[in-house]
């Protein structure tokens, strides 16, 4: 079943003493029927679609920032549709549905990452590496370099250099940039995605941008 | 003495507390009287301008990344995997 339904607007402009009637038709989300879960429970097709429809933008998303196979990708979403399905008796509605979706998927691309063989991860030790150093009085120890993005690389070299960077970070590290960064989702979104703190998530957001100033710097500075 | 002058000013952070909130700042996650002393910071330290002038450009090209976009077919190729999967009897 689609939801729909039509808004009707008059509106009177002063200028022309004339009424304008709008008419504008407006797609409910399936979230917005109060037994969409019941509905998907039973497997209600029309729910079904609508739910694939709506949800699959995002999901495909947040899973092909992570992984870069298409092939993989499309069976991830699928993947991710089936196993909500499958246990959407165990969403307690404590998230949007569709932050409890991507979650799932998340969890998805996380093993899909483990199973490939990567020789050029970070780790945390790298990490460490690339955040800036002070002394003992809490003053910097380095005069950053003067570095303007507007005139080094070209904007699309940046960007290629910066994916490159966000590949080989720690999976935490990747993830909430991923989530965050590039894919602007809300602090608390991402953060109950993930199932850490909002203050956790800072933590490694700034730990992961601060690498990723330093690489992008170095590498932009050195060509 | 110095110190409680300084509070006073809103200039008691060093670059490394201040560093220590950048994140939150960028957010908008400060409470107004640390944003103040963030921001105190910032106009006294020109390191510390240049280092947040650089992570803000370093968020702002991760925003311009252009997002995936699924293949037009890929809603179909799910629906008809659903009902194939879902309609297979449970072990």
């Amino acid at each position: 079943m689609v939801f729909r339904r039509h808004i009707l607007w008059l509106v009177y402009s002063q200028t022309t003493s004339t009424l304008t009637l709008i008419f504008l038709r407006v797609t409910k989300s399936y979230t917005e029927n109060p037994n969409y879960l019941e509905l998907l429970r039973q497997r209600d097709e029309g729910i079904l679609t609508q739910m694939v429809l709506e949800e699959t933008p995002k999901l495909y998303r947040c899973i092909a920032r992570l992984v870069r196979d298409p092939d993989e990708v499309q069976n991830l979403v699928q993947e991710t549709f089936l196993q909500a399905l499958r246990k959407v008796e165990n969403f307690r509605g404590e998230s949007l549905f569709s932050t409890w979706l991507c979650a799932i998927g998340i969890n998805l691309a996380r093993a899909s990452l483990r199973r490939s063989i990567r020789t050029d991860l970070m780790d945390e030790a790298d990490i460490e590496v690339l955040q800036p150093r002070f002394d003992e009085q809490g003053h910097a120890i380095a005069e950053y370099p003067l570095w303007n993005p507007e005139r080094g690389l070209i904007r699309k070299e940046q960007i290629r250099i910066l994916y490159e960077a966000i590949e080989r970070l720690p999976e935490d590290y990747c993830l909430a940039i991923t989530l965050r960064d590039l894919e602007e989702l809300p602090m608390d979104e991402v953060a109950r995605m993930l199932e850490i703190t909002e203050g956790n998530l800072r933590v490694r957001l700034h730990r992961a941008r601060n690498a990723l100033r330093n690489l992008l710097i170095h590498y932009d500075t050195n060509t | 003495m110095i110190q409680t002058l300084k509070y006073w000013l809103g200039i008691n952070l060093n670059c490394k507390e201040a560093h220590q909130f950048l994140t939150d700042y960028v957010e908008n996650a400060l409470d107004e009287d640390l944003k103040w002393r963030f921001e105190q910071h910032m106009r006294l330290c020109r390191n510390c301008r240049v280092y947040l002038a650089q992570y803000k450009a370093v968020i702002a090209l991760l925003h311009d990344t252009a997002p995936p976009k699924p293949q037009p077919e890929l809603v179909a190729h799910t629906l008809s995997f659903l009902k194939n999967e879902l309609n297979k009897p449970t072990s």
